[in-house]
Order: C-alpha cells, then structure tokens, then sequence
C-alpha cells in the first residue's frame, strides 16, 4: 500500500483523508499489537503463518479504515487481531487446498436444538454457516445470511456462507445491530451458537458505523452520535489540524475539517440526503443498468457515470435515456471521440475512467469538462464493472470527484489476486448479492447450458506441445489445435443452421481470433477495432439476418451489450480467470424468449449455451477446471462433451 | 466383464437353488410360501392367484392366450421364474404339448394361509408381563447393533498400519466367536487384516438391507458346515419377518436349532433378547422384519441421507460414526456437525481409496467407481430422492471420466534392450529383434532410429537367449 504520512496533502480528497486518519491509528496498533497478535494466532489453534508484512498492512488498513475508530483501547486490539485470525485462516485454507489434505472440522459436540429440523441453518465455529434451501425459513434466512455474511457457494438444495468482518461490516452499516445479528442467528440455527462466532460477531461489530464522513457544500464533516469519539478524534494531531473551526458549533455531534485551515466550518444542512454507498452484486442480464439508473433517479441530483469503454458510455447514456425521464439535453458523454459540453445547473455525465483519471496534458476542451467535473458536488457517483477497475485508478477517480454516495455495480465479485477486498475501503460494503440460481428459475435471467468441449490434440500438435523448445509456444500450440478448430467450426454451423442462433465466439489470443475469424469468414473485434466500426459490426449482428456471428477479443468480455447473442463458444481464455468465465457467460444471461417456455419442463428449458472448447492433456484442463469455480459455486455445472469430434464426422458424412 | 461376485438381492435365487427335496420341505410351511409369492415378479403372482384352485395341469398355450403378443416375454421370465421355485412343474404328454401344474404342497398351503391367515407357531406375550422398550428404542437398538458389526469393516480402511480394532466377532485369543466368523469377513477385509478387499468396498457401501442380506446369506451357506440344516435357517428366518415389531415372544417357544440361531441373530441386531426373572424372551426389530420386505420390494428401503450438489459438494444427514467412515471411504471430509457431514468429492479423494485399499486393477476401478455412483444414489436424501437424476449429471459423468483417466494408462512390466552394435550388419539384428518380440506378441516399443526396443518382461529369459544365439 502507499504509504501516506502525515505530510500528504490533503488536497487528495476524500479516500485520501480516511486512509490517513487510518494509518495513524494503524501505526500505533501496530506497535502496540505485535505481541498480542501472534499470541492471539497460537490461542486459536490456527497456525499463526509468517505474513508478509504487506499483506497484515492491507488487512489492518482496510479493518482501521472501516472501523475507522475504536471504543477503547482494549476493543481495539482484539478487532485487530479478530482480523488477523481471519487472515491468517485464509492462508491456511489456501496451504490445505495446495496439500489436498482435508482439513477436519469436528463440530459434533455442539448442542442440537429440539426442534432442530424446523431450524434452517448450521453454524461452524470458524465462521462457516450451511443452509438447507428447502427450509420452510429459508427466504428469510437467505435475505438475512447475504447480508451479514459472505456467500461461498450456492447450488440447489446447501447454501454455504462465511461469516467475515468485511460482510459484518456490511450488516452494520445497511443498520444491523450486533444484538440482532446474533439473536436472529441464535434463531435460525439448529444449535446453539458457538461462543466463538458471537465473540467473533461482537469483535467484528462493536466498533463500526460510530463515525461518518459527510460531504456538505464541498466539504468534509465527521459526525458522530458519540461524543467520546468525536473527542478522542480530535486529540490526533493530523486530523486536530485539519479542522475547520475550533469551537464545535453545532454541539458535539459534528466537526469540520477541509482543504484549507482557513475556510470557516459551514452550517448544518439537513437538506442532503444520507445515502449508503456500496456495491451491488448482480448477474450480468439481471438488470444492472436498471439498477442504476433508477438509484440516480431516487437521488434526484447530479449524478457521474463511469464505465470501462466509450461503447458502454453510449450504452449508459442509452439506458439513462430509456429508463429515466431525464431530457436528453441534460445527459452528456464524455469521451474523447464526444465531448458534449455540460448543460445547465444538473444533469447526468456520463464517461471513463480513464477519461477521468488521464494524467497527461488534456485539450483544453476536455481540461474545461473535468474542471467542472471536479467542482461539482455530485448526488451519486455511479461506477459499473468496479471489478475490472484497479485500485490506483479508483483512488485517483475518487479523489478527483466530490459526491455524497457511491454505488459500485458488478456481476462478479472475484479477482484472481484477490485485490476485490480493496473496494471495500475505496466505494463501501457490498450491499447486495443476488443468487444467480434463484433468479434463472425466477425466469429473470437465461438458463444457460454450460458445456466443456474436449478436444483431443492432434498427434503432431500434441508432439510439438510436449517439446521443451516450444513451451512458449504451448498456448499457440492447444488454441490451434485444429480438432479445436473442427469443433468450433461445427458448433457454430449446428447453432446457425439448425437453431438459428447468434453466436459469440470469444478468444484471448489474438492470432488465433485472426486466424479463426478469417478462415470461417466471420466479422471480429480486438482492441484495434475502431469505435466506428465496433457499432458497424455490432449493429449488423444485432440486426441484420446475414452476421449471425462475430468473434471477440477480450475487449467483448465486459459491458458490450448484445442481448442478441444466446450462444458462446470459447476458443482460448485468460488462464484461470474466473471472472473472465464468468463474465463472458455474462453477454448470453439476458433472457429471451417467453418465460414459460423457458421454466423447467418448458420447450426450450435451455435457450443459451456456453461451450469452452479445451484441448485435452495440455494446461488449458488444469485452467478450465479453475475457471469455472465462481459459476460452479453459483449452482451453474458444466457438461464434459468429451466425443464432439464423432459429431462432427457424423454430420460432416 | 468382471464377474460380479456379490448380487446382493439374490436371496430367491439362492432358495431356487435348493435341491428339490429342500424345497418341498420349505414348502410345508405356509409362511414361506407366502415370502415367496410376495418375492414373484407381478405377472407370476397372478398367474399363481389364478391357478390357485386349479387341480389339473394347464396346457402352455393356454397360459400363453392370457397375455398379449408384446407381454410375451414377461410372460417367458415369470413362467421361468415359478418352474426354478417348482411353485410350478412342467410336464410334455405324448402329443408333445407341453403343461404346467402347480405344485401340490405349495397350492396347499398357500391356500390355507390366505384362507384362514398366518398362524404363528407361538403368541407374543401379555405385554403387562413384560417390560417393553418402544419402537424407537428398538430401532435404535437394532442401527447400533447392526454398526457395531460393520464399523470395525470401515475402520480398517483407516488404520494402514494393520493395527485394527479386534471384531466384535472374535474372541481375544482371535477365535471366532460367531459362527459367520471369517468366511465373511475374510471376504471383506484380507486375510492381512490391513485393508478392505474390493469387496469389502462393495459391502460398505450397500444399504443396509442388502449388507443383512448378503450376511444371513453367507450364514445360511455355512450352516451346514455347523451340522445345521440350510433350510431350517431359512424356514425360520422367513416365519421371523412375519412377527411383529416390538412384540415380546418367548424363547422356549423355540425349539434348540432356532434357540441357537436366534442368539447369533441377536448380534447382528435383528432381535432383542431379555431376560426376566423367570423367562427370556426375544423382540424382533425392523431389520427381522425386513427380511420379507427385501425379499419383494427392493424399492422400500431406509431413508437416504446423502444430498449430491452440482458443484461436487457432499451433505450426509446423518448421526452415524459409521456412515462419516464409510463417506471417508472416497470423499474428503471436511465438517462434522451434530448431525450433519460435509465433504466433497474429487479426483484425490477417489484415487486415494486405491492407494489405501484396493490394488490397481481395471475390473477393481470398475467396481469401485460404479459402486461409488450407485451408493450416492440409493441413500439420496428424500429431498433429493424424488429429482432425476437424484445425483447431479455432471458428478457422476465425472466420476465415470475419472475413472477412464485410470484407465488410460496400462502398466507392464518391461526391459529396455539398448546398444546393438552399430555394425553394418546390426541394423538387421536389431530388426530381427524386433521381429522375434513382435512375434510373441512382447514388443511394445520400438525405435529404429536410436536402435532401442522395449519388450515386455515375460519375454526377458527368451530374448536374452535369442540375442546371445544371434551373436
């Protein structure tokens, strides 16, 4: 992490000044915790792992952040450690998942309650919770688990969710109290609960939500219900010297700090609204864009758009004018083929992050909108696919802009370096996840049929494969294999001819994309593609009877929208990237066709398939394998298609 | 096709194996022959209702107008069925029609017993003169009892060390003490006592009906070797699963055959036994029961516990020490709760059974695996139990794929033969190497280019002799 000293400018804005107030605080656990953490990892029976000091940094910083400050001393330093002993299990889960040794959890002894079998849910010491779906309570006890607590996997019939201080978190500040949490736990569960998860639930919830950082008039206020905090806030010497005027004006219960020393504290506006920010989970196809339209709508203020690409800039700008009564003079695109200029006192802006975060020299146009983009106090800073977005860019992006509440949007909360936890420091809690499950048999998205294509190599290909000369060429050598190629070309003349569907067919790997899309005489689209053309070609496949399908680079991965598309072939892939997989089955989730022929039983149960073509015996199996977790642990299972190559010699007679 | 040696449902075709003065004997007993009229398939059972009051012998193309052309081959297997069980004889008269005739002392009897209804050979007793457990006591009783049979079986799956728990079966000095003794349990764990055989897998995981089964069998094939009629033991055991439940029958109602028997039964928790300050007497449980219903309807057996999720995740609803080994037996267990095991299934977990147990054989990862998928199906949660298919697709397709994987590689043993001579003439010792292993059918490798050729290991003695004659 960056390390920020008392020194930074507090020009930086608003992440900046929380991660400072942190940081102080954390220096000082630190020092004072070194002991009592270790100890604290033995007590547990959890192996205490070496950490790299890097990593307990994060984890510290993102606790102090979100606690952002502590009752009492002694409070503090067993949420810390509480914190540590999360860690340091996940580490461990990792070490076990590398030794295939089982880890055995004996839970045997806790206390079945009598009337048990009315009780939908189990509840590990380690912070593990199961879940029967079939449970008359289940509802409830869904609508109450996601969210205090993190959900690990959920197929049909056993949900599993953790417990974690990040989700915990999240319960307290959607207005969860500790004593609910653990009464309604204590309810729902078939036992009696651990003394070590309602220790764990005190530790984790004791501290949080006692302060708040308003924004009022382009400044900072801390609000507190809690005199006592407010006081020992003061007494820091950073934030001491940040405030605004030495005499709490407006009795205890608020102070302001601000750029300057010298502006003076403003009053207290209750006109400005309290929103929560935070990020809302949801299945590509499910409605995102929906969702935020409508929260900027509820917002009724100004609100900033960012997306990933000028594609999906005109695909928001789209939505904003589809969904919302919003007069289209008072939506503008800001990208750097379109600057519209910002009309009138409110409105909503719609651009990239890049665009926003460019350091470089702007235009002087463009230098004039981000002026004014900086100036404005925004009622909601709306940011879709937060989890593409890395840290550095959002804390830029933060910074620059000034808004009362943030609402990240993504189908899919998983990164393989597992960066995902900084989010919850840089937007807020995850506020909602929905279960992908309940909403295909809810009809509201596709039920997709997800299938794994083997592929056996070819004799000279699996030779030259198995060369050590060529092991950089190993990925060359599996996306080309031509029993690849067959298949590919097979599924997509079944899927054409006899179903008439549209069809995606994704690759990662540039030479091939080329290769393929040339060979089978198909439109494609990679970075290099102008915008000009990317809308050509997608319009033609979303319209016109001839293109029934395209091949996309990576840039297809997220937010282009091509609710035409009901089949992906997947001919090479980012190594193990769940997100990717579960991204790319993302473009197929918008439900098409009518709905009871799409429910279970229905003439068309299945109506969109994700093939994932893969050469056996190579890495690409290890990687499928990796890849499909995330949509795995969402209840979706995937077929091995191990003979397509008969198929494909039976049509081809 | 491996030979299947345990068909666990087989009990009928071990009563139809009797010799046909057993049978005629087991046939005086009214209640065997109502076992054996639940155990028909549906076409023999009417067609043994519909000849019940007939005296003469019907002619078969008679009996063949009763079906319709396409139930033609129902109708082979049931007449085929009643003529292995003599309920029916078959006689050919001069003109070579042929006619089946039922036979007289089963008619009889079968009569009689649905005439007037079963009359046991002995009452249960008043229960004010007895202390009674209730059912559920019983039931438990009869689970435990029956574990602490098979759970030594599991558990020495888990002890590679050869350091086992002594059998509930054997006395300290390792006699038996329990006529069933070794020739089952030899047949599940080795003779080494270190692992389970493959069989022991298939033991462990069949429901328990199956596993009674298939005990009592192997109990009554060794009878006489205890000087005690087969039939007898069958004839009792069937009259058993027609008392009733929890009801108190008194012991010297038995005469010394069934008084021995009933206490070997006892073990296996088929009956409770208790003493009063006079009497004993012996309360049959659900697995004595049972016995009938297995031999019938194999569709009615306990509740399943095991819910199979799509992403290879295992819940098993259960309570039992014996049920979490037995799920250790191929998954990877990860929570135990009160009354819950959570486990998941992979390509370790199964492949790590073969390493503990079962030596690598393909007909043994046949077993294995088939075993494996139809246990996970059999104990489906209720749940579950009514989705198809009950375990999700995708797991048992990788169950099967994985055991391909096993399949792709066959180990032989082998010798390199390496360095002919690189003499003008070597070239054709080297090919005629090749020829000669080619011919016994040895050669698996060969390269004429590095001039290195790999032949199977049987072959090493003659090949040396056939390179030193060359030279």
């Amino acid at each position: 992490p960056t390390r920020l000293g008392p020194k930074t400018t507090l020009e930086e804005g608003v992440t900046d000044l929380q991660i400072l107030v942190h940081h102080i605080l954390l220096y000082r656990q630190n020092n004072e915790n070194t002991k009592a953490k270790l100890t604290q990892g033995d007590n547990k029976g959890r192996p205490s792992k070496k950490h790299k000091s890097s990593k307990v940094l994060i984890s510290n910083l993102m606790l102090c952040n979100l606690m952002l400050l502590c009752k009492d001393d002694r409070h503090r330093s067993g949420m810390i450690e509480d914190g540590n002993a999360y860690f340091a299990r996940e580490d461990a889960d990792e070490d076990s998942n590398l030794d295939g040794e089982p880890k055995k959890r004996d839970f045997t002894k806790l206390e079945l309650k009598l009337d048990h079998t009315n009780r939908p849910l189990w509840a590990c010491a380690d912070g593990r919770i199961f879940l029967e779906t079939f449970s008359p309570l289940y509802k409830q006890a869904y609508d109450f688990l996601i969210a205090i607590a993190e959900p690990v996997c959920r197929p049909e019939s056993m949900h599993e969710y953790n417990l974690t201080p990040h989700s915990l978190y999240a319960a307290v500040s959607v207005g969860l109290e500790t004593e609910t949490i653990i009464t309604v736990l204590n309810k729902l569960s078939k036992t009696k609960l651990p003394k070590e998860m309602i220790d764990f639930i005190h530790g984790s919830t004791a501290n949080y939500g006692k302060v708040k950082l308003v924004l009022k008039k382009n400044r900072y206020f801390i609000e507190s219900p809690f005199p006592e905090v407010l006081k020992k806030l003061l007494k820091d010497e950073v934030i001491g010297k940040a405030r605004i005027s030495t005499e709490t004006a407006h009795g205890a219960d608020g102070f302001t700090i601000s750029k300057s020393l010298n502006e003076i504290g403003g009053g207290h506006d209750d006109l400005l609204s309290r929103a929560r920010s935070g990020i809302i989970v949801l299945p590509c196809g499910a409605g995102k864009s929906l969702v935020g339209v409508s929260a900027a709508c509820r917002i009724k203020k100004s609100c900033l758009c960012l997306a990933t690409n000028a594609v999906s800039v005109d695909q928001w700008a789209f939505q904003f004018k589809l969904w919302s009564t919003i007069k289209d003079e008072h939506i503008c695109r800001f990208t750097s083929d379109s600057k519209e200029r910002f009309r009138g006192n409110v409105g909503v802006v719609v651009t990239t992050y890049n665009m926003v975060a460019f350091g470089g020299k702007r235009s002087e146009e463009s230098e004039k909108i981000i002026e004014e983009i900086r100036n404005r106090e925004w009622g909601l800073l709306l940011m879709d696919e937060v989890h593409v977005v890395p840290a550095h860019m959002f804390r830029k992006v933060i910074s620059i802009t000034k808004s009362h509440c943030k609402l990240g949007l993504t189908a899919t909360l998983v990164r393989e370096d597992e960066r995902i936890t900084d989010l919850n420091f840089l937007i807020g809690p995850k506020l909602y996840e929905a279960n992908w499950l309940d909403l295909v048999k809810g009809g509201f998205i596709a039920n997709v049929q997800c299938a794994e294509v083997w592929c056996p190599m070819t004799k000279e290909f699996f030779a030259e494969y198995l060369k050590k000369e060529n092991s950089k060429k190993k990925q060359a050598l599996y996306v080309m294999n031509p029993n690849k190629f067959r298949a590919c070309e097979f599924l997509i003349q079944f899927h054409e001819r006899e179903r008439g569907d549209k069809i995606i067919v994704f690759a990662d790997n540039l030479f091939a994309l080329t290769e393929y899309a040339m060979k089978l005489r198909k439109p494609m689209i990679y970075g290099a593609t102008s915008h000009v053309e990317r809308t050509k070609i997608l319009e033609a496949f979303k319209t016109g009877k001839d293109v029934n399908t395209i091949f996309l680079s990576k840039v297809g991965d997220n937010s282009i929208d091509i609710p035409e598309a009901n089949v992906i072939i997947q001919i090479s892939s980012h190594a193990g990237s769940r997100r990717q997989e579960a991204q790319r089955l993302g473009r197929i989730l918008r439900a098409k066709g009518r709905l009871e022929d799409r429910m279970a039983g229905g003439k068309e149960e299945y109506n969109a398939f994700f093939y994932s073509l893969v050469s056996t015996d190579t890495q690409e199996m290890y990687y499928s394998t990796k890849r499909q977790q995330f949509l795995i642990d969402q209840g979706y299972s995937f077929k091995v298609l191990s003979c397509i190559l008969w198929f494909v010699d039976l049509f081809a007679i | 096709m491996p030979q299947v040696r345990i068909i666990a449902k087989n009990f009928i075709d071990m009563v139809a194996s009797l010799p046909a003065v057993k049978l005629d004997m087991l046939y005086a007993n009214p209640f065997i022959c109502e076992a054996i009229l639940r155990s028909l398939p549906p076409l023999a059972k009417k067609y043994v209702l519909q000849m019940l009051y007939i005296d003469a012998p019907v002619p078969a193309k008679s009996m063949e107008e009763w079906v319709l052309p396409d139930g033609l081959s129902k109708h082979r297997v049931a007449i085929d069925r009643l003529i292995q069980l003599r309920v029916l004889t078959e006689t050919v008269d001069r003109k070579k029609e042929t006619s089946y005739e039922m036979n007289q002392k089963f008619q009889l009897n079968l009569q009689k017993q649905l005439i007037y209804g079963g009359v046991l050979p002995r009452e249960s007793m008043p229960s004010n003169s007895v202390m009674l457990p209730s059912l559920e006591e019983l039931e438990m009783y009869a689970l435990e009892q029956w574990e602490v049979c098979t759970f030594p079986a599991a558990s020495y799956q888990l002890q590679p060390s050869g350091k086992v728990n002594k059998l509930q079966f054997f006395n300290d000095e390792g006699f038996p003490t329990w006529p069933l003794e070794s020739k089952v349990f030899h047949f599940i764990i080795e003779k080494e006592g270190s692992r389970l055989t493959e069989y022991g897998f298939q033991f462990l995981l069949m429901d328990t009906n199956a596993q009674l089964w298939y005990i009592v069998r192997e109990y009554i094939a060794n009878a006489e070797e205890r000087g005690v009629d087969p039939a007898s033991i069958i004839s009792f055991l069937l009259e058993l699963s027609f008392h009733e439940i929890g009801q108190a029958y008194n012991l010297n109602t038995l005469n010394e055959v069934q008084q021995s028997t009933i206490k070997d039964l006892a073990d296996l928790g088929l009956v409770k036994l208790q003493q009063g300050r006079k009497e004993s007497w012996f309360l049959p449980t659900k697995l004595a029961t049972t016995l009938s219903v297995c031999l019938s309807d194999t569709s009615t057996r306990r509740q399943g516990y095991v819910v199979v999720e799509t992403n290879f995740r295992l819940y098993a609803y259960t309570t039992s020490k014996l049920h979490c080994e037995i799920m250790r037996l191929f998954a990877r267990v990860e929570y135990q709760l009160p009354n819950l095991i959570v486990g998941a299934i992979n390509k370790e977990s199964l492949y790590n059974a073969f390493e503990n147990g079962i030596t690598a054989d393909q007909a043994r990862f046949f077993f294995f695996f088939f075993f494996i998928i139809l246990f996970l199906q059999q104990n489906a949660h209720p749940r579950v139990a009514e989705k198809t298919p009950t375990v999700p697709e995708n797991v048992t397709d990788q169950i099967r794929l994985w055991e391909s994987d096993l399949n792709r590689i066959e180990m032989s043993p082998a010798q390199l033969y390496d360095e002919f001579p690189s003499k003008v003439n070597s070239k054709d010792l080297f090919e005629a190497a090749c020829d000669y292993a080619r011919e016994y059918g040895a050669l698996l490798w060969e390269d004429s280019k590095k001039m290195q050729l790999v032949v199977k290991s049987e072959l090493h003695n003659e090949m040396r002799e056939y390179l030193r004659r060359q030279k």
